[in-house]
C-alpha cells in the first residue's frame, strides 16, 4: 500500500508525532497556538482592508442617508418658511379686531391676497400679473409682498386684473431706508439693485455688507435686501426665488 | 500547487464568514484529504504532504488532537483506496466515492450537518440542482 520510502519516513514522523503530542497534550496546546497565530498575522492584511472597505461603503452609505435627509429637511424648512410667511400676512387680516380691542388703528397694514396668472416664471420679463384690481381697491403703487418681503408693485391697474412689476425688473425704483437714511434704488433685471444716489444728499454711498434695506409702510418694515458690493459698487440682493403663491397686496386704507 | 494554495485559503478564510461557510470550508478541506490519497493506488509523497497538511488544518481547525489523521485514520483510507483503485472503476464513480467518503467524515464530524441538509428545502434544491445537471449532461448539446 505504501510502496515509497519518503511517504512512509513521513508516516513514520506523523506517528511519532501524535503519539507525542497524545501522552503529552500540553506539547498539543503549543502548535495549536502558533498555528492561530500564524491565521490571524495571515488575516491582518486582509481585515484591514476589509474593515476599510467596509467603513467606506458605509461612509458612502451614511452620506446618502444624510442626503436624503437634508433634502427632507430643506423641504420642511421651506414648507415651515411659508407657513411662517402666510401667518406673517395673516395677522394683517384682523385690523377690524384690532380696532375693537385696542380703539385705535391697527399697525400692520392692510392687505388682500392675490394669486398671479399668467407667466409666473419671470424669465422673459420680470413683471407679472394678478387677479385682483380696482374693484378689490389696488391702486398703481400699492406693494406686493411674501410674508415681509417685497415682491414688486402694482405698476397698472384694471377692474379685476393688475400688473405687478418686481424688485428685479429694470422698470423698478423706489426709496428705500438704510441706517436710517433714504436711498433711492432701481432693479437691474438681476437678482441685486442698484443705487442711484442717497436721497438729499450728493455723498458718495458708504454702506456696510449685509446691512437690510427695508421700506417703511404703516409701521411695518418691509424687507427689500441686503446690501453688497459687485466691483466696488453698492448693490441691494434680493432673494433669487420669489414664492408666488402667497402673494398679498397691501392696499390702502 | 492549487490544492496547496486552496488548503492555505480555506486555513484564513475559516471563521471570518458564516457558520455554514466554515462548513463548506471543513467539507472542502476533507475532500482536498481523501482526494489525495484515494486518486492513485500508489500514494505519491507530495499527495502524501498534502493530506497531511490539510487533515493539520482541519485539527487545528476544530480541535481535534494532533496528527491523529496522519497516522490513524488515514489507514481505512488507504485500505479503501487500495479497494477502489483495484476494481478499475471508471473515475467517475472513484470521484463519488471520494465525495461519499468527505461528506461520511464530516457527517461525524458535525451531526447537525445531517438534519440541515435533510431540510426539506435543502433536499429539494439538492434534487432540483442534480436534476438540472443531468438534464444538461445528456440533453445540453441538443
Amino acid at each position: 500500500m505504501i510502496n515509497n520510502k519518503k511517504v512512509f519516513l513521513i508516516y513514520i514522523i506523523c506517528f511519532f508525532l501524535f503519539l507525542t503530542l497524545y501522552i503529552f497534550p500540553n506539547y498539543s496546546n503549543q502548535p495549536r497556538l502558533l498555528a492561530f497565530q500564524v491565521k490571524e498575522s495571515i488575516e491582518k492584511p486582509f481585515g484591514y482592508i476589509g474593515s476599510n472597505l467596509y467603513k467606506y461603503f458605509g461612509i458612502l452609505k451614511n452620506n446618502q442617508d444624510l442626503l436624503v435627509e437634508l433634502d427632507n429637511l430643506k423641504k420642511e424648512n421651506e414648507y415651515l418658511k411659508n407657513i411662517n410667511n402666510y401667518f406673517k400676512v395673516i395677522t394683517s387680516k384682523y385690523t377690524d379686531q384690532y380696532r375693537i380691542f385696542h380703539n385705535n388703528s391697527s399697525p400692520l397694514p392692510s392687505s388682500i391676497g392675490v394669486s398671479v396668472i399668467g407667466d409666473r416664471n419671470l424669465f422673459y420679463n420680470k413683471d407679472f400679473v394678478i387677479n385682483k384690481g380696482l374693484k378689490s381697491g389696488i391702486q398703481i403703487s400699492n406693494y406686493v409682498i411674501d410674508g415681509i418681503d417685497i415682491v414688486g408693485r402694482v405698476k397698472s391697474v384694471y377692474d379685476n386684473t393688475s400688473l405687478v412689476v418686481t424688485v428685479k425688473s429694470i422698470d423698478y425704483g423706489d426709496e428705500v431706508l438704510i441706517d436710517n437714511e433714504y436711498y433711492i434704488i432701481s432693479g437691474t433685471n438681476n437678482n441685486y439693485l442698484s443705487f442711484l444716489r442717497q436721497k438729499d444728499s450728493i455723498n458718495e454711498i458708504k454702506l456696510d455688507v449685509g446691512k437690510k434695506a427695508i421700506i417703511e409702510k404703516d409701521h411695518v418694515n418691509l424687507v427689500l435686501g441686503r446690501v453688497s458690493y459687485i466691483e466696488d459698487q453698492p448693490v441691494i440682493y434680493t432673494r433669487s426665488n420669489f414664492n408666488l403663491d402667497n402673494l398679498r397686496v397691501i392696499i390702502d386704507d | 500547487m492549487i490544492r496547496i494554495l486552496l488548503i492555505i485559503f480555506s486555513f484564513v478564510i475559516y471563521g471570518n464568514l458564516s457558520f455554514p461557510i466554515d462548513d463548506i470550508v471543513i467539507f472542502s478541506l476533507i475532500n482536498i484529504a481523501i482526494f489525495s490519497i484515494l486518486k492513485e493506488r500508489k500514494i505519491q509523497i507530495n499527495d502524501f504532504f498534502i493530506y497531511v497538511l490539510s487533515s493539520l488544518f482541519i485539527e487545528i481547525l476544530i480541535g481535534l488532537p494532533l496528527f491523529i489523521s496522519s497516522s490513524l485514520i488515514i489507514l481505512p483510507i488507504i485500505l479503501f483506496s487500495y479497494l477502489l483503485n483495484n476494481l478499475s472503476m471508471h473515475f467517475i464513480f472513484n470521484s463519488i466515492a471520494i465525495f461519499i467518503s468527505s461528506l461520511f467524515i464530516i457527517f461525524i464530524l458535525d451531526q447537525s450537518i445531517i438534519y440541515r441538509i435533510l431540510d426539506i428545502q435543502y433536499l429539494i434544491s439538492i434534487i432540483i440542482l442534480i436534476s438540472v445537471y443531468v438534464g444538461l449532461m445528456s440533453r445540453g448539446k441538443e
